[in-house]
Formats: C-alpha cells, structure tokens, sequence
C-alpha cells in the first residue's frame, strides 16, 4: 500500500533523503523518528504527492510517482488522512465548518455533510462542540479537530506530522490514545515524532532517520 | 452546491479580509479612473481637431475672362474630382465685396478695376484632410484646363497634422505605461488578499480539493474587486463629464461604451490577475 524503492530527493540543492526503501502494510501503525530536519515531514510530503522524489519510486496503492498525472493527485489526496503539529485550521469556521471542508470540496450534498461530519465528531468526542471555533478549544481538542477532519473520508491511512509537538503531556497521551483506537479500527498511520518517551506507551514497528538516510527499522 | 460554496467563500474573503479587499478595490478605481480619463481626454481632443479641420477649405482661382458656359463646366469638373465634398461659387464681384467686408476698402476705389478672378471654394471630403492627400488634389485640380491657381492653408493643416500625430502617439503612450502600471498594481494587492489567505489554499489541497474548485472562489473574488473598482471609476468619469458638460464645456464627448469598457475592463483585470496569483501558491504548497 505505501512503498518506497531507493528514493532520492533534493530540494534547493541541498540532499533532503537518500535510498530511502521501505513499505508499510495495511492496518499497520509505524513510528517515523528522527531529530528536526532529518526528512520526516519530506517523507509526509512525498506520500501525499505535495513533493515528487528525484529518483525512486513512491507507490500509493496503485498510484506511482513514476506515473502520476498532476490531475489524479487531488484524488488520492481523498485517500489519506493528514494532521499536523499546529493542526492547521480555519480560525474564522466553527469546529463543524472545519470539518465540513473536506467533503466541501468534493462536492457532497448538504444532509451527507452532517451527518458524517457529527459521527466524525463524536468519535473523536466532540460532537458537543460543534458551533464552537478554533480559539475556544484547548490544544488537544483542536488537534481532535483535525483528525475528525482527516478521518472524514475514511482514509487508508492516517499522516501525523508531529501530532503531539504543541501538546501538553496529558494531551499528548490522550492524542496517542485516539490514534491508537483509529489503529483498532482499521485505518494504518504513519507518526513522525521526536517525542521518543510517547512511543514506549504503544510499542510498534518504528523507521528511524537521520541525515536524510533510513538508519534501521 | 459547489457554485454557491465559492460565491460564499469569495464574499466570506472579502468581508474578512476588508482593508485588503478595500485596497485592492481603490487600486483598481484609481487606475482605471487615471486610464478612463486619458482616454476621454484623447477622445475630446480627437474631436477638437476633427471639427477643425472640417474647416478646412481650398481655394480654385479660374483663368479671367471665362463665360459662364466655361464656368459651369470647370464646375462640373472640380464637383466630379474624387476628394471634392461641397464647392461654392465666388464671383469676381462678391470677391470684390468679402474684400471690402475684411479690409473695408473698395477695390475700384483703390485700382480703378477689379483684380479678383472668380474662384471655387471647395470642402474636402474627410479622407482628403490629411497633408498628402490635399497636396495630390491640388495637383489634380491644377491639372485642370482654366484652372489658374489652387491654394489653401499648408501651414496650419501641416501643424494641425503634426499636432494630431503627437497627441496620438502620446495618448497611445501614456496609456499603455498607465495600463502596464495599472496591472502590476491590482495584481500586487489581489496577490495581497491571496496571500493572506494562503492558509486555506494549503488545507483545501491537503484535503483534495482539485485546482479548479479551489480556484473559483479567488476568481470570484477578483471578479466582483474589478466590478466594484471599476464601477465606481466608471460612475465618477460619467458625473465628471456630466459636470463638465453643463458647467464648462457643452461639447464634451463621452459614450456609455468608453464606461462599460471600463467596466469590462476592471472585471478582466480582477479575473485574470485572481487567476495568475492563486496559481503561484496552487504551484508553491
């Protein structure tokens, strides 16, 4: 499902990652680690198709950067799930509007709207915030924000990008806790962290990288 | 649902980012009023000049001594000369008199005898106004059996083309550096709204949203920046001239096209800059 064949990548110049091989299976939940720079978020990048490699191949199920058109990347971007460290959303739009968007876009009528975006919201347990917007949420119901947002199109799997890097401690955990239940349930995710401690709580497979380089599995 | 989500996001844009909104408006109601104007000066100039060379007259003196007979028919053949547009008949006598009237002396009373011949005043048809084209019909009618002498103003129809050359190569000039300005500006500021929204672009790509529906809202939103800019140019050069018409100049040319161009105008301006700049950060997240 996302498969990575010795992918080069170069930005401004400058190497980002090198050789970088490896594959992450259906279901599954893997740490990426590293310190700042080493490539994490590029790795984030590459599978979204926000950045295409130099050489290699990057496979999304079926879809290869090899082959991509410009066209299909907005489709397969409907397959993935992706949040971030400073959970990027829409100041001026309640909670309900936040996640809406990403069924907005695809054209979804208005009672298909609420209804996924309320049970979205009350798996993350927010549906009781709804009319509510970014400013008035602490940091960690934000970020559940931005995975009700992610999961809406029930992604394969899930991209955190640093998920718990603006969290306190209790909230990282409860993050983690989320993500771990997502897991149960079906949807594989691909967590970049430096936060090394969170990772002995739920123990998994983990890509270690540094220097743009896979330094072991 | 798609087409209202963009109406809604353009509006939500405009009404969230008002002091960008409202800067790009007044770039682009200047600029236009700075072109618009330029181009009615230019209009009201061309016509200035259009009337006065409609008063442009050349002067055919007969051979002395013609009949009438022989006068009708040089007549005939000066009306039938390509360029011709109205000729009228001046007689020796009234000669004598349009004298008299101009320099309140009578001809008979200073040389005993009348010196003026009869002559046709012609008026040129408009394609026959410019230099080359009044010089070859002089030369025509010169060419002409009992023609004596064909004259007419050069000078001041050499300065008046001069002129004229001058003020079209200026207007073209000054309004292509005007236009030239007046796009990089409203591009600058519609780039400004945008970039200001930058945000939304990134979450909308990240959640799928394909280039054209995350287009359309900003081309909305340029669209309606260009309508409201331009309109307000637009009204403001109408109450101008209006102005101008019932208080300084009665003859003042202004057409409704020259304000829907503007118009026009101002909602291309707003698309296409809208179109470009949501481009660059389509190709930059």
């Amino acid at each position: 499902m996302i498969q990575f064949f010795n992918v080069n990548l170069t930005l401004n110049k400058k190497p980002i990652l090198r050789h970088i091989t490896f594959t992450i299976g259906r279901g599954e939940f893997v740490y990426l680690i590293g310190p700042s720079g080493a490539g994490k978020s590029s790795i984030l990048n590459l599978i979204n198709f926000s950045l295409l490699p130099d050489s290699g191949t990057v496979i999304i199920n079926k879809d290869s950067s090899a082959k991509i058109r410009f066209k299909q990347i907005p489709y397969i971007r409907r397959s993935l799930g992706v949040i971030f460290q400073d959970f990027k959303l829409l100041s001026d739009r309640n909670v309900f509007e936040n996640v809406a968007l990403s069924l907005r876009v695809q054209k979804k009528n208005r009672s298909e709207i609420s209804k996924r975006v309320l049970k979205a919201l009350t798996d993350v347990r927010l549906g009781h915030r709804r009319n509510q917007y970014p400013r008035d949420l602490s940091g960690g119901e934000q970020q559940r924000v931005a995975i009700a947002r992610a999961l809406i199109n029930e992604p394969f799997i899930l991209l955190a990008d640093e998920p718990t890097g603006n969290l306190d401690p209790a909230s990282a955990l409860e993050i983690l806790d989320l993500l771990e239940d997502i897991n149960r349930r079906g949807t594989a995710i691909l967590m970049a962290t430096h936060n090394y401690s969170l990772l002995k709580k739920y123990p998994h497979r983990t890509l270690s990288i540094e220097n743009g380089v896979l330094v072991n599995e | 649902m798609s087409f209202f989500f963009s109406l809604s996001e353009s509006l939500r844009s405009m009404t969230k980012a008002r002091m960008a909104s409202i800067l790009s408006i007044t770039s682009i109601s200047l600029t236009l009023l700075l072109i618009g104007g330029f181009v009615l000066t230019g209009l009201n100039l061309h016509q200035w000049i259009t009337v006065v060379r409609e008063k442009i007259e050349m002067e055919v003196f007969l051979e002395t001594g013609l009949d009438e007979q022989k006068i009708d028919q040089v007549r005939a053949r000066i009306k039938n000369t390509k360029g011709v547009k109205q000729i009228n008949f001046i007689s020796s006598e009234n000669a004598a008199r349009r004298f008299e009237n101009e320099f309140g002396e009578n001809v008979y009373e200073v040389l005993a005898f009348n010196p003026f011949p009869p002559s046709f005043i012609i008026m040129l048809e408009e394609s026959y106004r410019s230099p080359q084209k009044i010089e070859e019909l002089k030369k025509t009618l010169e060419a002409l059996p009992d023609i004596d002498e064909v004259i007419y103003q050069k000078p001041l129809i050499d300065l008046i083309d001069h002129y004229l050359n001058l003020l079209y190569v200026g207007v073209i000039i000054i309004c292509m550096v005007v236009i030239v300005i007046a796009i990089v500006l409203i591009n600058n500021t519609i780039r400004l709204t945008i970039y200001a929204r930058r945000d939304i672009i990134q979450i909308m790509r990240l959640v799928g949203a394909t280039e054209g529906f995350i287009r359309r809202p900003f081309l909305f939103e340029g669209i309606f920046q260009g309508l409201i800019g331009s309109t307000f140019a637009a009204l403001f050069l109408y109450y101008l001239s209006r102005i101008v018409e019932m208080f300084f100049y009665p003859d003042i040319v202004y057409t409704y096209h020259i304000f829907a161009a503007i118009v026009i105008f101002g909602i291309l301006i707003g698309l296409i800059s809208a179109f470009f700049s949501v481009g660059k950060y389509l190709r930059r997240v």
